[in-house]
């Protein structure tokens, strides 16, 4: 159990150590892998194949880029887990959207559901889209929406997700406009 | 004076009150309450705010049947405690259960899962109020005042008040600490456990049953890890051992399992229980929890149906075919839920076999007309072959 709480507060440190970027509301692209219009200015963080972007802290809401996720590969690093999930290019849209489910309760999300897989254009990519609710570790509860798209045997995922009260609604829109400016 | 103030004078008078070791430390009485200023209290009330944390966190199972059920059987192996203690039941797929000093007991669903009947639920219930009983807490807490763990164990006061950086995550984390009692006092709980679970007219075979039972699943684990539950207590073969040698003593008495009546609580959770055990991915360990479930012989199309996801979901050599097996003999069950088809369909269409990944899907559509990825599947039977 103490070795339990160290790594809690090695990741809390850590945590604190994460520096952030400013975002320009101008076209930028995503790991050489297809663009988008912002919309607005964004504070980002990148690491590795994953870049996080937040308007109000990462907490309250936050818009994560996934971008050539590969066989083997996380969704998520989740320090101290050896059994997070991994992404299988044999994967049908409907595993994708558990593998989500099941990476966002491997970092401590719960009561998480998954709802209304669909078809949807992930710019000139056919792509899939679903919708999330879950609660944060604290309890508070969440919304998310997540667009994605296989090429080239990667998997591209955008996930926008954010507090029920107030600000996942609060840049909604903004990221439906981000989604319909993907060029690829 | 507010909460805060006095919250922080209680946690001050804990750190501070170095004086009070090594007197012995008497049984809890029903209705006991520490002395106000005493170190006792501090620990109270640390755990107080570890309880309303818990509570607000979304983890616990609300279900009131479950609760009263859970509830009924703690009253069974402790009549004399049971309106001093609070049972959690919470939303976490390991097999664990803790005891605060103040009363406060979680339970988690993985425990609830392995249990295989109210006996040996019995047993655990019994085992965590015997920490309660004998105050372990308070004997362990006024120990570490004499060694060097003291301010590693007073941190983790602190972090559980919400002093420190604490957030939810190491609040948990305090509460474990807290619950991390030495193997001699696992050894005492441990007796008491037993001793009220055969007080109270169960099968004293269950509690090694229940632990022959963990050494087979955590043998069969990828890590061949113990479990929570274990990281301090004695060594399972110990326990087995010991627990033996008391059931052997009595096994005069006539003691009931009350699988029937456990099965009637815990079945309606029973499937959730196994898909949040499935998304931890330790795919031996939960390969053999659905043997000892489908032991039972209850619901066994829902056993099926997860091992077939079981299969599919870990994907290795010969796993598609297992995975077909497992799901048809889901679907020729009276219980066999509709996502077996799913699953189903799934797997054919990895297989390469269309056809019969079409037939799947299009029964589960016509079975379940709410399913979540109904507009992708229909997409995918409209598509050409």
């Amino acid at each position: 159990m103490f070795r339990c709480l160290s790594l809690v507060m090695a990741i809390l440190l850590l945590a604190g150590c994460t520096s952030y970027a400013e975002v320009a509301p101008t076209r930028i692209t995503i790991k050489d892998a297809y663009s988008i219009d912002p919309q607005i200015a964004w504070s980002r963080t990148q690491d590795g194949k994953r870049e996080t972007w937040t308007v109000d802290g990462p907490l309250l809401e936050q818009l994560g880029f996934i971008t050539g996720l590969e066989e083997g590969d996380t969704l998520y690093r989740v320090l101290g887990e050896k059994h997070a999930p991994t992404y299988r290019p044999t994967m049908s849209e409907s595993e994708i959207m558990e593998f989500v489910v099941d990476s966002l309760i491997s970092t401590g999300a719960h009561s998480v559901t998954a709802a209304n897989l669909r078809p949807a254009p992930f710019g000139a990519w056919p792509g899939f889209r679903f919708d999330l609710s879950f609660q944060y570790p604290s309890g508070l509860d969440g919304l998310g929406t997540v667009l994605g798209a296989r090429r080239d045997g990667g998997l591209h995922l955008i996930l926008y997700t954010g507090a029920r009260l107030h600000y996942f609604d609060k840049h909604k829109g903004t990221v439906e406009a981000l989604f319909a400016s993907i060029r690829t | 004076m507010t909460r805060g103030r006095v919250g922080r004078a209680a946690i001050l008078g804990l750190l501070l009150a170095g004086c009070v070791s090594a007197a012995k430390v008497a049984d809890i009485a029903p209705g006991d309450r520490p002395a106000e200023q005493s170190d006792e209290a501090g620990l109270w009330l640390v755990m107080e705010r570890a309880e309303a944390n818990l509570r607000s966190s979304g983890r616990v199972v609300e279900d009131p049947a479950l609760n009263a059920y859970l509830r009924s059987v703690a009253c069974k192996v402790a009549p004399e405690l049971c309106a001093d203690i609070r049972i959690y039941l919470v939303e976490v797929p390991e097999f664990n259960a803790s005891m605060a000093p103040n009363g406060f007991m979680s339970v988690w669903t993985g425990l609830m899962l392995r249990c295989r009947n109210e006996a040996q639920l019995a047993y655990i219930l019994g085992h965590e109020i015997g920490h309660y009983q004998r105050r372990h807490t308070v004997k362990q807490w006024r120990a570490a005042k004499d060694t060097s763990n003291f301010m590693l164990f007073a941190n983790i006061v602190l972090a559980g008040a919400g002093v420190g950086v604490a957030g939810y995550a190491v609040d948990l984390a305090a509460v474990g600490g807290f619950m991390a009692y030495g193997r001699d006092h696992e050894r005492e709980a441990d007796a008491i456990g037993f001793e009220r679970m055969v007080q109270a007219g169960y099968d004293p075979d269950e509690a090694v049953a229940l632990w022959q039972a963990l050494i087979e699943e955590s043998e069969a684990g990828e890590e061949n890890q113990p479990f929570f539950f274990f990281a301090t207590h004695p060594g399972m073969q110990e326990r087995v051992k010991n627990l033996g040698a008391l059931a052997a003593i009595a096994a005069a008495t006539e003691g009931a399992t009350n699988e029937d009546a456990y099965l009637a609580a815990t079945l309606p959770f029973r499937g959730k229980w196994l898909r949040d055990e499935l998304r931890r991915r330790n795919f031996g360990r939960t390969e053999v929890v659905l043997d000892h479930l489908d032991h039972a012989g209850r619901n066994r199309g829902e056993i099926a149906y997860y091992r077939g996801e079981l299969y599919r979901l870990r994907g290795e050599d010969g796993d598609e075919r297992k995975a077909v097996e497992a799901y048809q003999a889901a679907l020729a069950q009276p219980d066999g839920p509709a996502e077996a088809r799913r699953g189903l369909g799934e797997v054919y269409r990895r297989m390469g076999k269309p056809e019969e990944a079409r037939a799947a899907f299009t029964e589960y559509l016509r079975l379940a007309p709410d399913a979540p990825d109904r507009a992708m599947i229909e997409a995918w039977l409209a598509s050409p072959s």
